[in-house]
């Protein structure tokens, strides 16, 4: 590929980009963030666990999306009754045309999967979407069914009622990308929610790209250089977020585990899109410390001293941070 | 890389300036130890040697900090990070100076490179700030001022210790002069005394030069005994001869051999005439200088308590004997110790600075006096005899005499200055001579007449009272 080309596929990488958050923007108000950061996750190809309390427009977030990108999308509402076949699909029992037994496809065959509230699920559910997750695949019956190359997993969980709730295990929620925090909507983003949902017209998306364009994408963004100096950061940021060689005391004080090497691959990834998105052809340093929130809170685990201090993963993460700057 | 490219070009010069910033930075702490160290020294070397460890320390201090691996290390990667942070420039200069190395970039870094290049076309326009020359130019200038007050300080009182006047100077060359002179193997001990004393003898406050009278002290006790044991044996063998025939001439020439000198005077008393017809011209004046020695032992017994007042007078003359009539090779050695002996008198004497002194204030002469000083002390507070004019008078700053050092033993008469001790001191008391006579000669001669007079021994019971 010639620098041309390279420089208008960054072009309209970056305007389609934009113009998806205004199309989304359309009907999600006060969530632009949080947006850009599915985004960031989407085009990097990994999973978001969205937390929020309910109404905030979760979902709401996830149907916008599937429209605007032109991506199927299927809805899981995660019980404690709800089975792993539930969710993977099973072999059944097909009378027409002779008895024959068939696979059913359960409704992760998709692009955009909305797992919303995953924690209410039993554990052995929640493992169910480990291999798709990772894999993009799924083994049934000793067969592997390949999932969607660009299989979008979107679970949402409701950080304040935690009775009958299954907390994910760190091995599901080191598989999520990022962990993105829903906020509540301020008082203009209120009334402009009030405007736009209570009358009788409202403003659907339209989609912007399709699935063929996101894979270019994608592509490209790997392509994207990482000099050593943020390669260097990201690294330390890994390293120094285990209390076993950390140097801040409070990751000594309050972490248990640290992030894992997925942490470090997160990092360097969501800062080439944010370097695109930013108009530079390599990421740097700032990029990966615009990373470091979503993508590490969910990878430190913190003990309960932590907890009964009030300490979470984000001040652990700050602290850290702003030590790797003075050091660095 | 290519070194023309006006960006690395930029960031060469950025990094000189950071090495340079760091030396500064770095020697600049080091220096402010430095200076307060040096001027804690102000009080115990000369200002030269104090100088010239400054100034080499200061030299040490940024040569070393230039070479050293915080400094050396400073690279082209620092100075495009510094650049990077001082511009918010989100790491563009340091993965330009990255890709910049490689041979053949991806289109992405080969982008990168071109939209770097077309920002800063004439290179980074940023230096690292300068540290501030002017706080570390008035703090050095501080340091520097207070060194120059300590100095000052350090020349108004001990004055003999400022560069313009280094008396040890000579107070070395004359013992080691003395050292030298001593080299014989029966004399090493002392020789290796002198040797040290005079390398490390460098008066600096009273407490000093008491300890350095101290060390005269002892090393005089040696060059007397030497000469003692020299004198003593030349003699013994010399009377030895008639010690065939006589027994009393037998343990005359016992107690020479020992150095008993009372005894030996005692025995020659009961020498008849008869007994010394046999004996030589040499053989009699030793006799003759033993009865004399007896005879004023005798005739003293009524003025003074001392058992041997005079022993000393006696190992002298015996030594003079010995000295006259001893073969070529004991009375070199003989001479030899008195010239030491000499030598550690020049001591005394009083450099050309201070004898131009003599004519200011007391407190002033006082001031600049060598290490043993003969000087008109006016307000004397002791008494001293007309004749009693001692070559090695150490007085201290703008004090008076206060005691007389008992040198029965060490023949030297030293007198000091000591304040606290000068309880009779009355500014009343009249000063009968403090007159110095001025050749070296002249002034030992008058020691060894002055201690031997009836009048230091009056005025040292004085001084014991």
């Amino acid at each position: 590929m010639s620098e041309s080309d390279l420089e208008t596929n960054i072009d309209e990488f970056r305007s389609t980009f934009q113009k998806v958050l205004q199309e989304i923007k359309k009907s999600i108000v006060g969530l632009e963030e949080v947006t850009e950061q599915v985004l960031v996750a989407l085009l990097c190809g990994g999973h978001v666990l969205l937390e929020g309390v309910p109404g905030v427009g979760k979902t709401m977030l996830v149907r916008s999306l599937s429209k605007c990108l032109a991506l199927e999308t299927k809805r899981i509402q995660f019980t404690p009754d709800l089975m792993p076949a539930d969710i993977l699909g099973a072999h059944v029992l097909i009378e027409d045309g002779g008895p024959h037994v068939e696979f059913s496809r359960g409704p992760v065959f998709t692009q955009i999967l909305l797992a919303d509230e995953i924690n209410r699920c039993t554990p052995k559910t929640q493992a169910a979407l480990l291999e798709a997750m990772q894999e993009r695949s799924v083994t049934i019956g000793g067969a592997t069914h390949a999932l969607d190359d660009l299989f979008f997993c979107i679970a949402t969980q409701n950080p304040i009622e935690m009775e009958g709730t299954y907390p994910l295990p760190e091995a599901q929620l080191d598989r999520f990308f990022f962990k993105i925090l829903v906020p509540g909507p301020g008082l203009a983003a209120l009334k402009e929610i009030s405007r736009k949902t209570t009358g009788n017209t409202s403003a659907a998306p339209e989609t912007i790209v399709h699935a063929s364009e996101l894979k270019r994408f994608q592509k490209l963004i790997r392509d994207v250089p990482v000099p050593e100096v943020a390669e260097d950061f990201a690294a330390n940021l890994i390293i120094s977020s285990s209390p076993l060689s950390a140097k801040s005391p409070s990751v000594k004080q309050f972490v248990r585990y640290g992030a894992s090497p997925r942490g470090m691959q997160t990092l360097i990834l969501a800062s080439k899109v944010m370097a695109l998105l930013d108009g530079r052809y390599c990421s740097s340093t700032q990029d990966v410390f615009r990373a470091a929130l979503p993508a590490l809170r969910h990878r430190l685990i913190l003990n309960f001293q932590a907890e009964a201090e009030d300490i979470v993963a984000d001040d652990v993460i700050n602290e850290l941070v702003r030590e790797l700057e003075k050091r660095m | 890389m290519n070194r023309t490219d006006p960006i690395i070009r930029s960031l060469l010069s950025c990094r000189i300036a950071l090495r340079r910033n760091s030396a500064f930075e770095s020697a600049f702490p080091l220096l402010s130890y430095g200076v307060p160290c040096i001027g804690a020294l102000a009080f115990y070397v000369n200002s030269s040697t104090i100088i010239s460890l400054g100034f080499l320390t200061f030299y040490v201090l940024l040569i070393s900090t230039a070479c050293w691996t915080s400094t050396g290390s400073i690279s082209l990667q620092h100075a495009a990070s510094a650049a990077d942070g001082a511009l918010s420039l989100n790491d563009m200069l340091s993965s330009y100076l990255q890709f910049a190395g490689e041979n053949d970039p991806a289109p992405f870094k080969r982008l990168h490179l071109n939209s770097v290049s077309e920002l800063f076309p004439k290179g980074v326009e940023w230096r690292p700030v300068e540290p501030e020359l002017r706080r570390m130019c008035i703090v050095s200038l501080a340091m520097f001022m207070g060194l120059a007050a300590v100095f000052t300080v350090r020349d108004a009182t001990e004055p003999h210790r400022s560069a313009t006047d280094p008396v040890p100077e000579s107070t070395r060359v004359a013992l080691a002069k003395a050292s030298t002179q001593l080299s014989s193997p029966q004399n090493r001990e002392l020789s290796v005394s002198l040797e040290q004393f005079s390398k490390t003898a460098s008066p600096v406050t009273q407490k000093d030069r008491e300890k350095i009278i101290e060390q005269l002290r002892n090393i005089q006790r040696e060059i007397n005994s030497s000469e003692a044991e020299f004198a003593g044996e030349y003699l013994s063998e010399l009377l030895s001869k008639s010690a065939q025939q006589n027994s009393t001439m037998n343990a005359i020439s016992e107690a020479l051999r020992s150095a008993q000198w009372q005894r030996a005077s005692q025995l020659a008393r009961n020498v008849s005439n008869a007994d010394g017809r046999g004996l030589s011209g040499r053989e009699q004046e030793v006799l003759e200088a033993l009865r004399e020695h007896h005879a004023q032992v005798k005739s003293s017994e009524g003025t003074t308590k001392d058992p041997e007042p005079n022993s000393e007078t006696l190992r002298r003359k015996l030594a003079s004997l010995a000295r006259q009539y001893s073969p070529k090779e004991t009375s070199d050695m003989l001479k030899t110790l008195n010239d030491v002996r000499e030598s550690l008198a020049e001591i005394g004497q009083p450099s050309p600075s201070n004898s131009k002194s003599q004519g200011s204030s007391s407190t002033e002469s006082a001031k600049s006096g060598p290490l043993i000083d003969e000087r008109n002390t006016t307000g004397m507070s002791r008494v001293l005899g007309a004749k009693a004019v001692n070559p090695f008078i150490a007085a201290g700053p703008g004090q008076s005499l206060a005691a007389i050092m008992d040198l029965q033993d060490t023949g030297l008469s030293t007198i000091f200055s000591e304040p606290t001790q000068n309880k009779n001191f009355k500014e009343s008391n009249p000063v009968i001579s403090t007159e110095v006579p001025y050749s070296r000669r002249e002034l030992v001669k008058a020691y060894f007449q002055h201690r031997n007079s009836d009048d230091l021994i009056q005025g040292r019971k004085g001084s014991d009272e």
